[in-house]
């Protein structure tokens, strides 16, 4: 039992897509927690649903998305229930994102310092063009400054600089400004940094942690790389198909994984002593027509004849970790 | 690099293209079956006659020699000799440019300025009325024949309706400045004559401009959808910036120069549909001219419009290139 | 190559089921299928002219004093003309001048700017620029205005107003294939062919030309309205079929003195002029949606 309630919830969340072959479930009831300053990542492969958990989150799914079922409660609201206006007030100042690819998600016709303001000033609604100027003037500092923050060399003088103008990692950096400028209460980071070289990569994950840490921030990171989710994170969500698999505190998940899925996912790593990692069989399923009771089924070395039949709900099998597997039954009731 | 590095990057550009027309037209009107100079004189010329004004034309030089005479002649702006008009190509040149400048820049103002807000308006609006309507008036625009609307729209305003003039261009004003009777009579601050020349080139202008103003706004259209789905926008909304900024700024300047090479290569379809609708509206202009002396093979002065025209056309994507390296940034600096 | 092989098949079988889906795709847009049924009409009506016309004889020179300037009744669905004769024949055969001068003009617009685009884009060096500055050269004025010029040079009538257009339209293709060349050129595949050893010829026409037919084909849809506005402005202006020809461009022009009472005379022709364009556009704009949704999924990876 959890005494303080989570920042943010996401209870049985079940979003379909239509697509033009039909109906895909591509998120199939799905919880997550976070807890205020805690960070925690959602970690799959390509094509789980871990970026659609993202946006549904933010209320910016695409237009053949829908929410058949579910809650996301944040600081107690939930989100679905919310009016386009109201998610747009929500957006930026009190749950942020930031976007995977510097190189597209960044406006390449304004300056890093115009979007930086238009950002920041947006909180106080448009105003009349001169009290505009004398707000930009003030905000100015204030860009600089968090500029300063996540480490980008020259803040001032990058202000005035194009998007075309930076290299990959200081795109990135600017996209965490962005991001944490209006100080939310949540981030979501969506694969952040994998745009980059792995060394540029690492550096700015640990800044990242560091910095979310200092200010409190709850963080969502969404990755497919176990070794960022370890650096970075403070409890594993680890996701397949739309569906969750495994949640664990970071280090015990990797001494020991309980769904077979984890186990793969550790196994696959390549090792710098040992032999070269094994790769998981199979391919992720087809969400129009998926596995009718585990999802994970077709690619399990340790299936049964019930993962065709029941589908395994996720279950508290220690104290502070969850699995949805039948091979941890739980207690019996 | 610089923006005046890029701008002499594409004057360089430009120079040999219009260099190689001038060969070509040059090329083409030397090869005309037929003899130039006894067409001009009619069937009952005498061998001597024709022979004389061939070699006052120039025409018994070599090739290169009549290049690089009527080249030099360029250069001191003589186009030659106008067998139809009997003047300077030059001069007539002169006397009917302003009247085509006059109605491409207003259909083109007109195509853009109707064309921009209808394909932003459908694209803000997909799949809804307003996006319908816009895209029936822009596949009608495209495949309506320029001269047949010119035809309707005499037809209904000017006859049955008789609210606008049927042909010409009307008096000019009392004041010429610059040869374009709107710009004149504004100048002067000549109101009626102002309103005059208005209803004259409102139905050429309008019929002119449809098949522009079609594509303006299925471009900006697609642009607007395209660039509305790209990261930038929806990370932008995802830091709580309202729909009407992301639209009208980000997006907007973004579609705003993909936009625009499309009204460059637009104004060519507009000069070159002006053929057609000068002659429909008898409109005074360089086509009108030009059309006239393709009819009686005045070779002079066909080789002197289409080089015209062909600079005209250059220095028309010219200025969309400048404006266009000024919206968008990353041209100068990809480049 | 093993690799080479495998990935070369797996391709081919996604490629096919990228052929069913974008077919199902261009089912669905009813635009599109409106445009194709245009089109078939008009090729049909223009194949079949000397079979459905009611008064085929009248597409040629043929006078009947006694029944000018009949308006559209039963008898004759569009009226007659000036000298007696029915304009829905000469609409129908009009049908069949418009349809074929494109398909010719641009017949030899891909015959020539096709392998040009080709070569410019495949073997770089002095030949490329060279091809391409030709092509700006004939790209520097509007279409029109250069096929107005050619005409001066020849005597006006239908073959030469063809050559004229198609003589100031192969840059386009050149252009376009160009363009496509070199971006393909980038693509892995073309590379992991040349590692292999592949010839150019082979390279470019195995790799490179299967992937760059699509845009040619949405711009030759789309051209072959385009060439039909062309050739009927020629017409109208006297530089392209002459009196008696029935196309529609000259019947334009012939009728319009006639206006506005018989309006029939200019009207109809117009009218198919605008139909058939209209039936090119919607058709092409459909491929290029269908097409394009199919590039980008090709290249964009999946």
């Amino acid at each position: 039992m959890r005494p303080v309630e989570p920042l943010l919830a996401v209870r049985n969340l079940t979003i379909d897509f239509h697509l033009f072959e039909g109906r895909a479930q591509v998120i199939n009831g799905i919880d997550l927690e976070i807890a205020r300053g805690e960070s925690v990542a959602l970690v799959g492969e390509t094509g789980c649903g871990k970026s659609v958990t993202a946006k549904a989150i933010l209320g910016l799914l695409p237009p053949n998305a829908e929410v058949v079922s579910g809650r996301i409660l944040f600081a107690g609201r939930d989100l679905l229930t919310l009016s386009p206006g109201e998610f747009q007030q929500l957006r930026g100042r009190r749950i942020a994102m930031i976007f995977q690819d510097p190189s597209t998600a960044l406006n390449p016709v304004f300056t890093v310092g115009e979007q930086l303001q238009d950002v920041l000033l947006q909180r106080d609604g448009g105003g009349r063009t001169w009290s505009r100027t004398r707000a930009r003037r003030a905000a100015r500092g204030r860009c600089v400054e968090m500029l300063r923050v996540v480490r980008l060399p020259d803040p001032e003088g990058s202000l005035a600089r194009y998007p075309a103008e930076l290299s990959g990692g200081m795109r990135q950096r600017v996209l965490i400004a962005l991001a944490l400028i209006q100080n939310p209460e949540l981030v979501i980071a969506d694969e952040p940094g994998t745009a980059l070289d792995v060394s540029i990569q690492d550096q700015i994950l640990l800044e990242l942690r560091d910095l979310v840490r200092t200010r409190g921030t709850s963080m969502l990171y969404i990755t497919h790389n176990l070794g960022v989710a370890r650096m970075v994170s403070d409890r594993i969500y680890v996701m397949y198909a739309g569906e969750i698999a495994e949640i664990a505190p970071t280090q015990r998940l990797f001494t020991g994984q309980l769904h077979p899925y984890a186990q793969g996912l550790l196994a696959a790593i390549p090792r710098l002593t040992g032999t070269i990692g094994e790769g998981i069989e199979g391919r992720i399923p087809d969400y129009v027509t998926p596995p009718p009771a585990c999802r994970f089924e077709p690619r399990c070395p340790f299936r049964m004849a019930v993962c065709r039949e029941v589908r395994p709900l996720l279950i508290e099998a220690e104290p502070d970790r969850s699995v949805a597997c039948h091979l941890h039954p739980g207690p019996k009731t | 690099m610089s923006f005046s590095t890029y701008l002499l990057r594409r004057l360089l550009h430009i120079i040999p293209a219009l260099v190689g027309l001038s060969v070509l037209i040059f090329l083409l009107s030397r090869v005309v079956p037929g003899d130039p100079a006894r067409l001009a004189l009619g069937p009952d010329a005498t061998p001597e006659q024709v022979e004389q004004l061939r070699r006052e034309m120039g025409l018994d030089q070599p090739l290169g020699i009549q290049y690089a005479r009527y080249v030099g002649g360029l250069f001191r702006g003589d186009f030659g000799f106008s067998l139809r008009t009997r003047r300077n190509v030059a001069q007539d040149i002169r006397e009917f440019l302003p009247a085509t400048v006059e109605l491409t820049t207003v259909a083109m103002i007109f195509a853009v300025a109707v064309g921009m807000p209808l394909g932003i308006l459908a694209a803000v609006g997909k799949d809804r009325t307003a996006d319908h309507i816009s895209r029936l008036l822009a596949l009608g625009g495209v495949a309506l024949p320029r001269f047949w609307l010119a035809i309707l729209l005499q037809l209904l305003f000017a006859y049955y309706l008789g609210i606008l003039p049927t042909i010409g261009r009307g008096p000019a004003p009392p004041v010429r400045i610059t040869g374009l009777f709107l710009v004149d009579s504004l100048l002067t601050l000549n109101v009626p004559a102002f309103l005059v020349a208005l209803k004259h080139i409102a139905l050429p202008a309008v019929a002119l401009s449809l098949g522009s103003l079609a594509q303006i706004t299925r471009l900006v259209r697609a642009n607007m959808i395209e660039e509305m789905r790209r990261d930038y926008a929806l990370a932008a909304r995802s830091y709580g910036l309202p729909e009407r900024v992301i639209v009208f700024k980000y997006v907007l300047k973004n579609a705003f120069s993909s936009a625009l090479t499309v009204i460059g290569l637009s104004y060519g379809f507009l000069l070159g549909n002006a053929f057609l609708v000068e002659a429909v509206f008898a409109w005074p202009g360089l086509a009108f001219y030009g059309v006239d002396s393709l009819l009686f093979k005045d070779l002079n002065a066909v080789v002197g419009v289409t080089i015209v025209v062909g600079a005209a056309f250059a220095v028309v994507n010219l200025l969309v290139d400048i404006a266009y390296g000024y919206l968008d940034p990353r041209i100068r600096y990809e480049t | 190559m093993a690799g080479v092989a495998t990935m070369t098949r797996h391709l081919g079988a996604t490629r096919r089921e990228e052929w069913r889906r974008a077919w199902h795709r261009f089912r669905a847009s009813t635009l599109s299928l409106v445009g194709l049924g245009i089109i078939l009409l008009m090729a049909g009506a223009a194949a079949l002219a000397p079979l459905i016309a009611p008064h085929p004889d009248h597409a040629g020179a043929f006078v009947d004093f006694t029944h000018t300037f009949r308006p559209p009744s039963r008898a004759y669905l569009f009226g007659t003309d000036d000298i007696g004769r029915d304009i829905l024949s000469r609409v129908i055969f009009g049908a069949r001048i418009s349809l074929s001068i494109g398909s010719v003009v641009l017949a030899i617009a891909l015959l020539i700017g096709v392998p040009l685009g080709l070569i410019a884009g495949y073997w770089t060096g002095w030949w490329s620029s060279l091809i391409m500055r030709v092509t700006d050269v004939f790209l520097a004025i509007p279409s029109i205005v250069l096929a107005l010029a050619v005409t001066a040079v020849l005597k006006p009538n239908l073959t030469n107003a063809m050559i004229a257009i198609a003589f100031t339209w192969w840059p386009w293709y050149t252009r376009l294939v160009y363009g496509e060349v070199l971006s393909v050129k980038q693509e892995v595949f073309v590379e992991a062919s040349r590692s292999v050893g592949a010839s150019p010829w082979r390279v470019t026409f195995r790799e490179i030309l299967p992937n760059i037919w699509s845009p040619v084909i949405v711009k030759l849809t789309l051209d072959m309205g385009f060439v039909i506005l062309v050739e009927t402005g020629l017409s109208f202006l006297g530089l392209g079929a002459q009196p008696p020809t029935p196309a529609w461009g000259t019947m334009i022009a012939e009728g319009r003195i006639y206006l506005p009472g018989n309006w029939w005379l200019a009207t109809f022709p117009g009218l198919a002029i605008f139909v058939t364009v209209l039936g090119f556009n919607l058709l092409g704009d459909g491929l290029r949606d269908v097409f394009d949704v199919q590039i980008e999924q090709w290249r964009g990876g999946a």
